[in-house]
């Protein structure tokens, strides 16, 4: 898989997050719950749309089951 | 570790000069002990001390946020006559942002973030710009072309002095965004509208200090204006 900085997120993700509060200009900060039970926390989502990466971190759209905004 | 200031030390840290934009870094020590320690001091409240965990407390305080930090820190209260204000020039790795430059920017050192200030009804001529590397920009309603609810925006003067004194804006509105910020779009909102402003707060690496307003409900119909390139 290619290795990205950030990951564009599903248009049910993306539609969900635009219709909830902003943490500054143009971005949110989230919790993802993975499907393997994991939690990222305290994750930057752009403009609704898009999840930033972290470094070398390979993620896909099927990994996600579930985006808390903070 | 990050603490919460006592309110009285509070107090006596705002009657000294700062380090650098919004910030603080103080040698001090605690209330009826003796040992030195250092601490960068956010707005006077937040204090998070310069030791091996700083990096991961400062990332905790971009990620969650100045308020909810603040809310849940354990509180500090310090040996008034020990608190010192490093200057700048002993702390050259901290200041992102010189004084000369701050001024000739026209950012604003001192005040809160928008969501900690009161509500107040937009005047009806104040203008508004939200700025973007997106130009679908999700937060503007380009249908019924409003500001959608929950959202930031800059105030056009200040939008207009980050343009004008060639700032960046990635810094002044402590932004997480990598990318070139390429698109403005300007609301005008009416009078029915309510927006709290003010001072955007340093994170993500980045000094802030540029004006922000947040629309909690958005804005009325109509009131998004155009869309222009960034800087244009």
């Amino acid at each position: 898989m290619e290795n990205k900085s950030k990951l564009e997120l599903s248009k049910k993700n993306s539609d969900y997050l635009t219709d909830l509060p902003e943490k500054g200009m143009g971005f949110q900060i989230v919790d993802i719950e993975l499907i393997n039970g994991d939690i990222l926390k305290d994750r930057v989502i752009l403009n609704s749309t898009y999840l930033k990466l972290e470094e070398n971190e390979i993620l896909d759209n099927k990994d996600i089951k579930s985006i808390r905004i903070k | 570790m990050i603490y919460k200031i006592y309110y009285q030390d509070a107090k006596t840290l705002l009657e000294k000069p700062e380090t650098g934009m919004g910030y603080q870094i103080v040698n001090t020590s605690q209330y009826e002990r003796t040992r030195i320690r250092k601490f960068v001091v956010y707005n006077t409240n937040l204090a998070v001390e310069l030791d091996y965990d700083f990096q991961v407390n400062r990332r905790k305080i971009i990620n969650e946020g100045y308020k909810n930090v603040l809310s849940s820190a354990s509180e500090l209260m310090l040996e008034t006559d020990s608190i010192k204000v490093l200057a700048q020039s002993s702390i050259r790795e901290y200041i992102s942002l010189t004084e000369s430059q701050k001024t000739h920017n026209k950012r604003h050192a001192e005040g809160k973030g928008a969501t900690d200030n009161p509500k107040e009804f937009a005047n009806g001529t104040e203008y508004f710009v939200r700025i973007s590397a997106y130009e679908n920009d999700k937060r503007i309603d380009f249908v019924n072309m409003k500001l959608k609810a929950g959202s930031f925006t800059t105030t056009f003067n200040d939008y207009n002095d980050c343009v004008a004194t060639n700032d960046d804006p990635i810094d002044r509105y402590s932004l997480p965004n990598d990318e070139k910020i390429e698109w403005s779009f300007y609301i005008k909102p009416k009078t029915t509208d309510i927006l709290q402003r003010g001072i955007v707060q340093p994170a993500f690496n980045h000094a802030g200090g540029g004006i922000e307003a947040y629309f909690e409900k958005g804005t009325s119909a109509g009131t998004y204006l155009i869309k222009k390139e960034y800087g244009k």
